[in-house]
Order: structure tokens, then C-alpha cells, then sequence
């Protein structure tokens, strides 16, 4: 971060807005000529600044040819930036506004952003615990029973024979699923979140589902398609998972929360500068 | 950050310094984290090695048809400022947060697979114009880009023509130093490495993709999308600019970019906005086919996107059918005599194209027509496979005061009527890699729905049993005598009789019973094709009447006030094994299913259910699915 806020300080396009701002009202203050557009005066402040930025950017101070060169630029550019102004290219350019309006926002945040310590982190954890919970998972097998004939196909064994011959363990893993109908969608799932087994198989499948024994063939279970006997798998409880586990999004959405707070505070003092005047009528106006 | 322009904007002189904090990424979706890893653990993610495989295979959903803020009708006509990332984490199931704060998602399920299809005319155009830094900029085009406006006017200047606008692109023409190719190459990196950033085999398959966006002056539109199966593709040179918006050209640029272990396949879509080109008897310039073309064009493009936003392209009522299930979601009016444009040609319909298909073959012994089917919205705002009719809303058709309604960009097309939120594409796949995935669609083994997530499977073979589709391991049974949706039967046993199809359809949970399962056969014969409904299973214990071969209808209706469907009519599934009751062995022939949910109500009536405004006609829909063909082909003499 700190290194992201020098990259924005040292970038010409900042120190040209603060830059040119300033001078332009300066110079509108100290010389109300006609002739004030075309009066650059590079100021000691401005040639140590230039002087403190190559030096920071390379590690050594620029030699008097360097600063020459850095000089030359700056006047290129600062006369460049002012035909722009004059020729009135930042008017009505949407992009132009709001890369303004951004840019003030970012230096607003950038001069006291600091990466979050880990007793932030954790503070800012313990607070929002609920927004990085996980939800109950359920893996399961099933064997389908159509509602057209509601048998083991060509068995004649009812849903209830087949159920109390999976309970005894007798079916070898292999013949579960021939014991019922065919069924197009998957006759195992990997954990399923309630709302994922309730898109695929209905709202009732899913509550039942949720509340049947782990390891036991349960059923019928009635679904969108016809009944299931169904044995759970394994079943995760929905958790709220450790600090470490979800570090990285709780480090970016904590950032994130900060960087607004400093805008929005930043923008609210701005605000207060200003009397704003809306023509209500356009606003409450129905076309 | 928010959006293309801010971001490329803040890149260049910020480094992403109010991207991270700023917008930050999207709200977690409600998936559960793919592999909840222990503490600690670096292993790699899974691998598509890892993924076990079911031989029966299964179904996974796709939507291999969408634009981010990188296309520039997205960007112009859409507003969309959201780029290709923001598409894959909407797609496999995130919240997303569009540049207005307002949160968009969960899809109600999760795409299993997506590619991100953005335009290639104007890929470069579009970037260089959102990036101050960039010195076209300022150029009267990019203004023009950047007030959003004069899309159509845009295209139609360049792209239609083969060029590019110089005051972006430089006066180099195609060669280096085109600024437009150059960038758009850059671009064609970040599209692959978007792909391969939200791959998570076994999870979530995400291909390298665009779209090629050839419209010749004059003719009607020839897109096609192209996907790759994996991380190896050419380099950036596939823009239908450079190719004069010929076809042909990008079937021959892929011949010769795309070799091993490259592996590529384009698939037509909005033939209904062809205007009688994209599926003619012919090349797209008008002259005749060439073995080498047909052969070139049958290898590339094994696909056909029969359903969109942009309206359906299976079949229209009177063009070349009177099939009454045709009406379905019609973009454009039939042709008048001596109108050629924004109206709808026979040929602009996959069935007719199937047909004629069969008699190209008889020609010149190749099939430039033997498409397996799919859907996909083709959606412009970064939101793929939101295709719910009570919830579609992220494409934003304006919703005008006397209850009609305008196009999907907010604007009444030409002559067209207003669309629906699009469809999706169903593989049968052993798992959900890119590799799998790929192969089912190469192979064909594809079906295309109206939105719900209906599963059909169907399969063809010449002594199945007559009750194979009520047995317990019919997928495997059916494998071993017969072929899937897609692909040709077999040779034809002397001692055989008709061929006997297994189909069968289970409806969606989150949408209505089924009606009907029909099966759609086409035949050469004489010189002339010819084609037939038959209703195969009806719901509500209803038989298929022997002499006319259609269902009863089974009284299902929609209160259109409420949206409330009749109860209890309707089946979760249909099944059944069906021989052709009129095979002649002499005749080349196609069969496909269209399974037919009781109807709903259609998206414009939950709209205006919602906006208490009047309901526009059509106030109901039957949701449907389609499966590929499959073919038979007589012994040749």
C-alpha cells in the first residue's frame, strides 16, 4: 500500500493537477493580466520537488543535465496541459470527470492506508462472523422409484422389500443401482448446500434430506421426480470457519471497508462546502 | 474496480491502487468453497486427471454464448462496463456487484461450464478508446464509442466492409503495426488466461473462446462462436475483419492455425438473422460448393445454436413446415414477395438445413449440415445463463408504457419482435473437464433447451428391446446396441427391420411437468426431402393416437393473472422405445426429440404481472428441449 500511494504521488498526472491548479490560481491572483496563460514560472519549490522525485524513483540525485531534462518536460507538459484546458477537452468528456473525481478519492484513502494488523483482522472477523459462514453440505447416494409403477423394475420387490434389503446390507455395492428405475440426473452427489439439492430435486427432497441419519438407507423420500430411498454419506453442519481459512477474503473486504469510510468522510467535509440546488421538479416529474 | 473504463484507466496510472479496495472483488455467491483445504496446504488445485468419471455419463449445463463489456454492442448499446471475469464469477454461481452498487445472482444453479464469447471486430477498438493512456483516445471514433452511439453506423462503416477504422487503428491496413491487431492480440492472451483462471475441473469448465463476427455487406449476419478445447490455440489472427467476413476464411484459417494438440469448432448461431445465407445451398458469396469446402466447413462446425435471446431458429410455421410447435419465440416475419432483408428465409431454420443436408450429401457424398443442437442466450451484460422467465432481468428490455416492448438493447430492432432471456446447452459428458466437455459437443452428444434444466437422452439402434427404456441399466444397454443423440446408426443388419429409438426427458424441478416427448424424423426421397412430427410419449396416461401420431392435449393451462399452472397434469418423465412406423431403407433420413413442458407463463407476463401494466401476447410459453439428430445413411449401392 504505501508503495501503491508513492506511485500515485509520483505520478505526473497528480502533481500536474495539484500542480496546475495551484499555479493557475496563483498566477490569476498575483498577475490578473490577459497574458497570464502564457507565463510558466518554474519555482525553486517546483525544480526540488522534481529534484526529490527523480531522487526517489532512482536512488540518486539527478545531475544538473537531468535536471535540465526534467525541467523541459515539466514545461512541455505543463504547456501541453494548459492548450488542453483552454481548448476546453475536459469538458463534457464523462471519462474525464470521473477519472477526476476517482483520483481525488484515492488520495484521499492512500495517505493513511495501512495493511490491517492480525488483532484488526481478527476484530473485524469476530464482527462479521455470519458473512463467512459455510453452509450445511450433505453427500449422498440414492436409488429412484418412478410414480408409474412405484417397483424395482422387473423385481417385482415393493419400495419397502428393497429398502429393509438395503438395510441388512445384503446388496453388494455394485447391484444398488439397478434395484430401482432409471433416473436421469446423478444417483451419487458430493456435498450438496440444502438450496443446491433444492434446485435439483425440489423443496421437499431437500428438507427431508437434511434431516435423515448419515450411513442409513432412509426412505421413501418424495422429490420432484417420484420417491428415493436415500443414504447420507457424510454431513457437514453449516461452521463458521477459522480466521485462517478465509484470511484473504476478510483482509481484502476490511481494506475495502476502510478505503470507502476514508472517501466517504473525505467527500462529506467537501460536501459541506457546497450549497447544492436540485430542480426537484425534473426529479418527481413522471414522463 | 468497477468498470472497463475506470479499470484500464486506474491501471495506467494508479496500479490498481483503488481497484483492490475500491470495488474489491464480488460478494461470495451461496456455493460451498469447492475443496474446503485445511489449513496450511498448498497442494494444487484439482486436476482434470482427478475427476472420476461416470461411463453413463452425465448432464452438465452450459452457456457457451456471452458478451462482457469487451464487445462493443455490450459496450455501446448495452452500457456494459463489466469485463470477462465478472461473466465467469456470475456463471459458476457468484454474486456479482455491477459498477452501480446494485448486486446481481446467484443463478438459482450454477452453470457447470461457460466459455466468454466476445466480439472480434472491435476488440482492439474498443480497449484502446476506454484508455486515456492510449493515443486514439481522442480520435472521432473512440468518441463516438465512448458516447455510445452509432453502434450500427460503426459496424457498418468498418467491420461489414473488412476494414478498420485508421484514425484507431493506424493506415498500416492488416499488416504489423496495426494498432487494432496488435491490441487485440495482447486481448486474446487475457481471454485465455480469464479461461484458465476460472477452470476448476470437476467444478466448473471454462473454455477459451470468441466470437467471429462476419456480416458481409448486403447479406444477413454470419457469426459464428469459436471455442477451443484447451490451453493450446493459435495465436491472435481469426477476426472476420481481416477475413472479409467469409466463413470460409475462418474455416480455413482454423484448418491451418489449430493443429495438434490444438483443438477448435465454430457453431453457427442466429441463423434466423441470416437472411437466407448462413445455411444455404452454397458458399457464402453465392457460389457452389466445393468437396474440399464441405469437407472443411463438416469438420469445424459439428454444432448448431438453435435458441437464443435473439429468438428461436429450429423451425418457423410455413417455411417448409406446418408444424405447429414452429411459432416458437420468432424473431423476424416471413419474407414478402420481393423483400430480402430483416425478414425470414426457409433456409435460416436448422430443420430445413437438416433436410437439405441430406440431399448435399446425396451430391457431393458430404454432409456441410449434420449439427448437433444447443442453445445459449447470447446475453450482453456479463450475466451468462440467467434464462429464468420470472426472473430475467439483467438484459434489460425497456418496457415501454403501452405494454409493448423494445429490443434487448433497450432499442426496437428493425422489424423484429422482442425475444425472451435465452437458452441453454445440456452435454452428456463422463465428467465436467474441458476435455470431456469438449469431445460430447464434438461428438455431438448435445441437446439444447429453452432455459430449464430438462435432461433428454436419446438413442437409436436396430434390435433394442421394446421396453429397453424402462430397465434399470438402459444407458448402458443402449451404448452397447445402439449410438447416442449425435451420432449415425449403424449399419443396418439384413436381418433388421425399422430402426428402434430409446427416448426419454425428465423435467426440471424448478419448472413445469412435461406434455409431450415428439420425435422430429427428416427423409430424402425422390429427390425431395420431407419430414414428420411424431408425438412418441404423452403425459397424464395419454397414448399416441396410431393413425395421426399426436398426443391429446392433457388440459394443462396457465392463469395468466397469477402465473398459477393447472395441477396435476403433466409427467416428471417421459419415456419410451419407438421404432419408426414408416422406415423406408432406401432414404436418407435424420430423427430428432423435442420434448414439450405444459405451458407457463412467458417473461413479458411476469414483467407485466410485476408493473401491474397489460400482459403482451404471447402471455404463456412451452418451455421445450431439443436433442441432436441422429442418422441414418442407406448402404451405398
Amino acid at each position: 500500500m504505501p508503495r501503491l500511494v508513492r506511485a500515485a504521488l509520483r505520478e505526473p498526472l497528480v502533481h500536474f493537477l495539484v500542480a496546475g491548479a495551484f499555479i493557475l490560481a496563483a498566477s490569476a491572483w498575483l498577475n490578473p493580466s490577459e497574458d497570464r496563460h502564457n507565463r510558466i514560472h518554474v519555482t525553486a519549490d517546483r525544480i526540488q520537488q522534481l529534484h526529490e522525485t527523480w531522487s526517489t524513483q532512482w536512488g540518486e540525485p539527478p545531475d544538473e543535465a537531468q535536471l535540465r531534462t526534467l525541467v523541459e518536460d515539466f514545461i512541455r507538459e505543463e504547456v501541453l496541459y494548459r492548450e488542453a484546458l483552454a481548448s476546453g477537452l475536459d469538458q463534457n468528456d464523462s471519462i474525464i470527470r470521473r477519472r477526476l473525481a476517482q483520483k481525488i478519492e484515492f488520495l484521499a484513502q492512500g495517505v493513511t492506508m495501512t495493511e490491517p494488523t492480525d488483532e484488526e483482522l481478527r476484530a473485524f472477523f469476530d464482527q462479521h462472523r455470519a458473512r463467512y459462514e459455510i453452509p450445511a453440505g450433505v453427500s449422498f447416494e440414492h436409488v429412484f422409484f418412478g410414480d408409474a409403477n412405484g417397483k424395482g423394475s422387473g423385481r417385482g420387490a415393493s419400495v419397502g422389500e428393497i429398502l429393509a434389503g438395503l438395510r441388512s446390507g445384503g446388496v453388494p455395492a455394485a447391484k444398488v443401482r439397478g434395484l430401482g428405475d432409471p433416473f436421469m440426473l446423478q444417483l451419487e452427489y458430493p456435498l450438496q448446500t440444502q438450496t443446491e439439492v433444492r434446485n435439483l430435486f425440489g423443496v421437499e427432497f431437500a428438507e427431508r434430506l437434511f434431516t435423515l441419519p448419515v450411513g442409513e438407507w432412509a426412505g421413501p423420500v418424495r422429490s420432484a421426480y417420484g420417491q428415493h430411498l436415500v443414504r447420507v454419506r457424510e454431513s457437514e453442519d453449516r461452521r463458521l470457519p477459522d480466521l485462517h481459512e478465509v484470511r484473504d477474503q476478510v483482509a481484502t473486504e476490511l481494506k475495502r471497508q476502510r478505503a470507502q469510510a476514508l472517501v466517504d468522510t473525505y467527500y462529506e467535509r467537501l460536501r459541506e462546502r457546497y450549497v447544492v440546488e436540485i430542480d426537484e421538479d425534473l426529479l418527481t416529474e413522471r414522463p | 474496480m468497477a468498470t472497463g473504463v475506470e479499470r484500464l484507466v486506474g491501471a495506467v496510472a494508479v496500479a490498481g491502487l483503488g481497484g483492490a479496495f475500491l470495488f474489491g472483488p464480488a460478494d461470495p455467491g451461496t456455493r460451498r468453497p469447492v475443496a474446503p483445504a485445511p489449513v496450511a496446504t498448498l497442494s494444487a488445485a484439482p486436476t482434470a486427471q482427478d475427476v472420476p468419471a461416470n461411463p453413463e455419463r452425465n448432464a452438465y449445463f452450459g452457456d457457451v454464448h456471452v458478451h462482457s463489456s469487451w464487445s462493443l454492442d455490450a459496450y455501446t448499446l448495452g452500457g456494459n462496463r463489466d469485463e470477462p471475469d465478472v461473466a465467469y464469477r456470475f456463471g459458476r454461481g457468484d454474486t456479482i456487484r455491477r459498477p452501480d452498487g446494485s448486486i446481481l445472482g446467484p443463478l438459482a444453479v450454477p452453470l457447470d461450464f461457460m466459455a466468454v464469447t466476445d466480439h472480434d471486430a472491435w476488440l482492439g477498438e474498443v480497449h484502446s478508446c476506454v484508455d486515456t493512456s492510449d493515443q486514439a483516445y481522442d480520435t472521432p471514433t473512440c468518441r463516438q464509442v465512448r458516447a455510445m452511439e452509432g453502434f450500427g453506423q460503426l459496424y457498418g462503416r468498418f467491420g461489414r466492409q473488412g476494414l478498420r477504422p485508421p484514425d484507431i487503428c493506424g493506415e498500416s491496413g492488416y499488416g504489423p503495426g496495426n494498432r487494432c491487431l496488435e491490441r487485440a492480440g495482447h486481448l486474446w492472451h487475457e481471454i485465455q488466461k480469464n479461461a484458465d483462471a476460472f477452470y476448476e475441473p470437476g467444478t466448473f469448465t471454462t473454455f477459451a473462446a470468441y466470437e467471429w463476427t462476419g456480416q458481409p455487406p448486403g447479406i444477413g449476419h454470419l457469426h459464428r462462436n469459436v471455442i477451443f478445447r484447451g490451453e493450446a490455440v493459435p495465436e491472435w489472427g481469426g477476426s472476420a475483419v481481416e477475413m472479409q467476413n467469409r466463413p470460409e476464411r475462418l474455416w480455413e484459417w482454423l484448418e491451418k492455425a489449430c493443429v495438434s494438440p490444438c483443438q477448435v469448432m465454430s457453431i453457427p448461431h442466429n441463423t434466423n438473422w441470416s437472411e437466407g445465407v448462413s445455411m444455404a445451398p452454397n458458399n457464402s458469396d453465392g457460389s457452389p460448393f466445393t468437396e474440399e469446402i464441405l469437407k472443411r466447413r463438416a469438420w469445424a462446425e459439428p454444432l448448431v445454436e438453435v435458441f437464443q435471446i435473439k429468438g428461436g431458429s429450429e423451425c418457423y410455421t410455413g417455411l417448409g413446415t406446418t408444424d405447429e410447435e414452429c411459432g416458437f419465440e420468432k424473431y423476424y416475419e416471413i419474407c414478402k414477395p420481393g423483400q430480402g432483408s430483416n425478414c425470414a428465409y426457409a433456409s435460416d431454420y436448422v430443420r430445413n438445413a437438416l433436410k437439405s443436408g441430406l440431399r448435399i450429401e446425396e451430391e457431393f457424398g458430404v454432409n456441410p449440415f449434420k449439427y448437433g443442437l444447443i442453445a445459449s442466450p447470447d446475453g450482453h451484460k456479463s450475466t451468462p445463463g440467467d434464462v429464468d422467465e420470472d426472473a430475467f432481468v439483467t438484459e434489460s428490455p425497456k418496457f415501454a408504457h403501452d405494454g409493448s416492448l423494445a429490443g434487448p438493447y433497450g432499442e426496437r430492432q428493425d422489424g423484429g419482435n422482442i425475444t425472451n432471456p435465452g437458452g441453454l446447452v445440456g452435454v452428456w459428458a463422463d465428467r465436467n473437464t474441458r476435455e470431456s466437455i469438449f469431445d460430447a459437443m464434438k461428438r455431438k452428444e448435445t441437446f439444447a433447451t429453452s432455459g430449464p434444466r430438462i435432461h433428454v437422452r436419446f438413442f437409436g439402434g436396430w434390435a433394442y428391446p421394446n421396453d429397453l427404456h424402462s430397465r434399470s441399466d438402459v444407458v448402458g444397454q443402449a451404448d452397447a446396441g445402439g449410438v447416442p443423440m449425435g451420432g449415425d446408426l449403424p449399419s443396418r443388419p439384413p436381418t433388421a427391420g425399422a430402426p428402434r429409438f430409446v427416448v426419454w426427458a425428465t423435467k426440471d424441478a424448478r419448472s413445469a411437468n412435461l406434455q409431450k416427448v415428439q420425435i422430429v424424423k427428416g427423409w430424402s426421397s425422390g429427390g425431395e426431402t420431407h419430414e414428420r412430427v411424431y408425438d412418441v410419449a404423452c403425459a397424464d396416461g395419454l397414448t399416441p393416437d396410431p393413425n395421426t401420431h399426436t398426443c391429446t392435449d392433457n388440459g394443462a393451462r396457465v392463469d395468466v393473472t397469477t402465473c398459477n399452472i393447472t395441477a396435476g397434469k403433466g409427467a416428471a418423465q417421459l419415456s419410451t422405445t419407438w421404432t419408426d412406423p414408416e422406415f423406408s431403407p432406401a432414404d436418407r433420413a435424420f430423427y430428432y426429440v423435442r420434448v414439450l413442458e405444459n405451458p407457463t407463463c412467458r417473461w413479458t407476463t411476469h414483467r407485466a404481472l410485476a408493473r401491474k401494466s397489460p400482459i403482451p401476447e404471447p402471455s404463456t410459453i412451452k418451455e421445450r428441449a431439443w436433442s441432436s439428430p441422429i442418422w441414418y445413411t442407406p448402404p451405398s449401392q
